[in-house]
């Protein structure tokens, strides 16, 4: 009887296809940075501000994804907003006194200081806000004063852990086909 | 702390973004015939500003809507000191600021608050957007060029990242109407520039002279000049990994085909950029640009 033995060599291939961590790693991070990317690509194309106005901060997270790795770990960087979307948290001002939350469309994704005619008015809500006034028309308001602003997190910020889970099983087993070991 | 082997490749796009010289587009023709292709690749294009220290301040501010993705931000970031990004609105009011200062102005009264406006909110962020998307771009073209990546996935497809309201292929007539215009969608576009549709979708290798050809601005008067995208202003479009499993199964490569080579060209080589180029391009994008629109002889952003 013999035995012939197939698995030792298939073993000693999966043993140093494994060895090699960063190889392994760089794939599974490529692989997570594109699932992530398209991710962000499907919220680019459905997301609007609260104004209505279609927002270009998806698209600019999506570009700004990347891949890294070494022996130890695979990983996906992406900006720090999309933390702060997937975790939430306070947000204070870094560079001056005050949170300026844009409360009209025309002031979105501008600075209050890019208006040359904003005054600020007390509200009789209570807090402060920045009118602009403008010559024979009603002021308007374009920005709320906050010292803080609290973000809820979303889970929806990222693909949800069955589909890394997926990625991740998909790339190792094509990693795995690519050396004829799977 | 794990010591990262291969951001390296992506931040050389940033690297060059830093090093990159600024370029007035005053040049001539002839002139910028007569420049290096690198030098064209890594000037500063801003359309018709011709100021060179504007140029340079549009340089800084990509460079810090970027921070933290530099080797010394990542140093930085190592010793406990979290990098200060500048955010898109400050970006575009320190541009605007340094405009001002330096009196680079529309001299005609009809153009204020339009595109036409180095000053105007949709001019800067054309500027910044476009450049911060050039920069990314440039990283993730080098960062591609790798021969496992390429193995495991040897294609690109060209596809929809952002939405349109008037996308290439149409442009806004009278009351908002959309109407048609023949050969200058992407699909056309691409078949155009000899690519094939595999399943509906616009699908070619890495290597492939497809990638040269959307971004020819002697082929496309709006493209820009890159390999890589962005290929034209405000498309919305950009491309996605398709894994060796994907391109094999859609006949995109034969099974077990060899991956594309990494491409080892300096990237000068590739481009077929100007700053000549830009202008044409630009009064492209104000002609279909979805966020703008036309009154009378007024472009106007539509938002």
């Amino acid at each position: 009887m013999y035995v012939v033995d197939n698995a030792s060599q298939v073993l000693i291939g999966l043993s140093i296809s494994l060895k090699d961590r960063a190889q392994l790693h760089k794939f599974v991070a490529t692989a997570l940075t594109n699932l992530v990317k398209d991710h962000f690509a499907q919220m680019a194309m459905t997301n609007r501000n609260k104004f209505g106005v279609r927002s270009t901060f998806w698209r600019r997270q999506r570009a700004a994804c990347k891949s890294e790795w070494s022996d130890t770990a695979a990983a996906v960087v992406m900006n720090r907003e999309v933390a702060q979307r997937f975790y939430g948290g306070t947000i204070t001002p870094k560079k001056s006194k005050w949170l300026t939350i844009p409360q009209n469309r025309k002031a979105y994704g501008k600075a209050a200081r890019f208006f040359k005619d904003l005054r600020v008015v007390k509200l009789k809500t209570g807090g402060l806000g920045l009118f602009r006034f403008v010559k024979d028309q009603d002021p308007e308001l374009y920005y709320l004063l906050r010292k803080s602003v609290k973000q809820l997190g979303s889970n929806d910020v990222l693909p949800n852990p069955q589909q890394i889970e997926d990625a991740t099983r998909t790339i190792v087993t094509q990693y795995l086909t690519r050396r004829g070991l799977a | 702390m794990a010591s990262f082997l291969k951001p390296l490749t992506w931040l050389d796009g940033i690297r060059r973004l830093r090093a990159r010289k600024e370029l007035p587009t005053t040049l001539g023709s002839r002139d910028l015939q007569m420049l290096d292709a690198g030098l064209k690749r890594w000037a500063v294009f801003s359309a018709k500003v011709e100021n060179a220290r504007a140029l340079q301040k549009i340089n800084q501010v990509v460079e810090e809507i970027i921070r933290g993705v530099t080797p010394e931000d990542e140093a930085a970031r190592s010793a406990g000191v979290r990098p200060l990004k500048l955010s898109l609105p400050d970006a575009k009011l320190k541009l605007r600021d340094r405009f001002e200062q330096l009196g680079v102005r529309t001299t005609d009264p009809d153009h204020i608050g339009t595109l036409q406006d180095p000053q105007s909110d949709a001019r800067l962020s054309l500027i910044v957007e476009t450049q911060e998307q050039l920069a990314h771009g440039y990283g993730t073209y080098m960062a591609t060029q790798d021969e496992d990546l390429l193995d495991m996935w040897p294609c690109w497809e060209l596809t929809r990242v952002s939405p349109s309201r008037v996308p290439r292929g149409f442009r806004e007539g009278p009351q908002g109407a959309v109407q048609r215009v023949p050969g200058d969608s992407w699909p056309e576009r691409w078949k155009k520039a000899g690519g094939e549709i595999y399943d509906g979708r616009m699908i070619a290798l890495k290597n492939s002279v497809i990638w040269e050809r959307l971004g020819d601005p002697t082929i496309f008067d709006d493209a820009l000049g890159n390999p890589y995208p962005p290929f034209a202003f405000n498309s919305g479009m950009d491309v996605r990994d398709v894994s060796r499993d994907e391109a094999e199964r859609l006949g995109v490569i034969k099974r077990n085909a060899p991956a594309p080579k990494p491409n080892k060209r300096a990237i000068a080589e590739d481009i077929n950029a100007s700053a000549a180029n830009f202008e044409p391009a630009l009064r492209r994008a104000l002609e279909a640009d979805p966020t703008l629109a036309m009154d009378g002889d007024v472009l106007t952003l539509a938002r």
